[in-house]
């Protein structure tokens, strides 16, 4: 072991927090180093100015006496058996939150069941809007399909002839 | 109020005694926990004071402390490792007191709100110049302790101070046993540093 090792082991070996095998070769290393016999004293001394001068503080009577009043109303820690058997504030305190918890997730089910509803008719307005408006569409463009061209100086206007729509009538 | 004590430790206790106070004090049996109280009152106090430097805030915090334990005494399923969950609850308290307010700014010999010092018994044994003397050093501790970075305080407080082994400061604050370790080192260090000057005195 050398002088940076056995420093470094030095707080554990005064706790006695070494295993046995690295206790022995820090007290063999002291034995030849003053150096690190020093450092050791050096420590000691520090941690036994310390326990002589700490200030060691007792808790006043406040303390248990507001301890105690807190936890005469509390229920024992832990019973033989379930605690809200043991409990009727806290049993009661439990039918509560289960009934809330009930209620919440009752609403929040219609919520949603209302929501699903109004998206598949919106859905469907959508579709039948989006047909109406194809089927417009459609009409108009056959209604002017013959006017498309009316106003280029450089396309002959079509002359309409018996044959050319042969969804006329005749004499129409 | 707390007083200052010359007595800070609890004693060698009896394990099995400790597990038959513990399990009375789980069926709601107060006399039991009161005397759990009694062992770990003053450790945990002295612990939360000296992480938070006040009086106030320390007796605050260990009355929560207390009041959490019981509550929660049904969860402990070890009973053997009592202390260091008792720790651990006071640690949590301390620390959610660091993120409410900025760091302790507030020496216990400052005034009280009705302008009267933190009372402490006076020692009989002590002429006026040696009590002087003792509480500059106090000062002189606390002040050590109180300026060491947060990481090293609480395993620093826990081993100097409360004596915990390195095995339940590790299962306390949540890490490794080499990390406890080697900030326990570098804490000693650091304190080793601020209190040289009256090692000599």
């Amino acid at each position: 072991m050398n002088c940076l090792q056995c420093t470094d082991n030095l707080t554990a070996y005064l706790d006695q927090e070494l295993p046995p095998g690295a206790r022995n070769e820090v007290e063999s290393h002291l034995g030849s180093c003053a150096r690190c016999g020093d450092e050791l004293h050096t420590l000691k001394e520090a941690m036994l100015f310390l326990d002589s001068h700490s200030k060691t503080l007792a808790p006043g009577p406040a303390v248990w006496s507001n301890v105690r009043a807190q936890i005469a109303a509390l229920p024992a820690p832990s019973g033989s058996g379930a605690f809200w058997l043991h409990a009727p504030l806290q049993r009661w305190t439990l039918a509560g939150a289960a009934l809330a918890a009930s209620l919440v997730l009752g609403l929040g089910i219609r919520e949603y069941l209302q929501y699903r509803q109004s998206e598949r008719d919106l859905q469907e307005y959508m579709t039948q809007y989006v047909r109406e408006r194809e089927s417009q569409e459609l009409v108009h463009r056959v209604q002017t399909a013959h006017q498309e061209f009316s106003d280029n100086p450089f396309v002959a206007p079509a002359e309409e002839t018996s044959f050319s729509n042969p969804f006329r009538e005749q004499g129409q | 109020m707390a007083k200052h004590d010359s007595n800070p430790g609890s004693g060698a206790l009896d394990p099995s005694l400790l597990r038959e106070w513990i399990k009375k004090a789980k069926k709601g049996d107060i006399g039991s926990y009161h005397r759990l109280y009694e062992v770990f009152a003053r450790k945990v106090l002295n612990f939360i004071y000296r992480m938070v430097n006040s009086v106030e805030e320390a007796e605050d915090l260990t009355q929560e402390t207390f009041v959490t334990v019981y509550r929660k005494l049904g969860s402990l399923k070890d009973d053997a490792k009592f202390e260091p969950w008792l720790f651990r609850i006071a640690r949590n308290y301390v620390y959610q007191r660091y993120r409410a307010r900025t760091p302790a700014t507030v020496p216990i010999e400052e005034p009280d709100e009705n302008g009267q010092g933190v009372t402490e018994p006076a020692d009989t044994r002590k002429n006026p110049d040696e009590e002087f003397q003792a509480k500059e050093l106090q000062d002189v501790v606390q002040e050590a302790i109180k300026t060491l970075p947060e990481k090293y305080r609480d395993v620093f407080v826990l081993s100097a101070i409360q004596r915990l082994s390195y095995n339940e400061i590790a299962e306390i604050v949540g890490r490794s046993l080499p990390s406890v370790k080697t900030d326990i080192h570098r804490a000693r260090l650091e304190v080793r540093k601020k209190v040289k000057y009256y090692l000599k005195v």
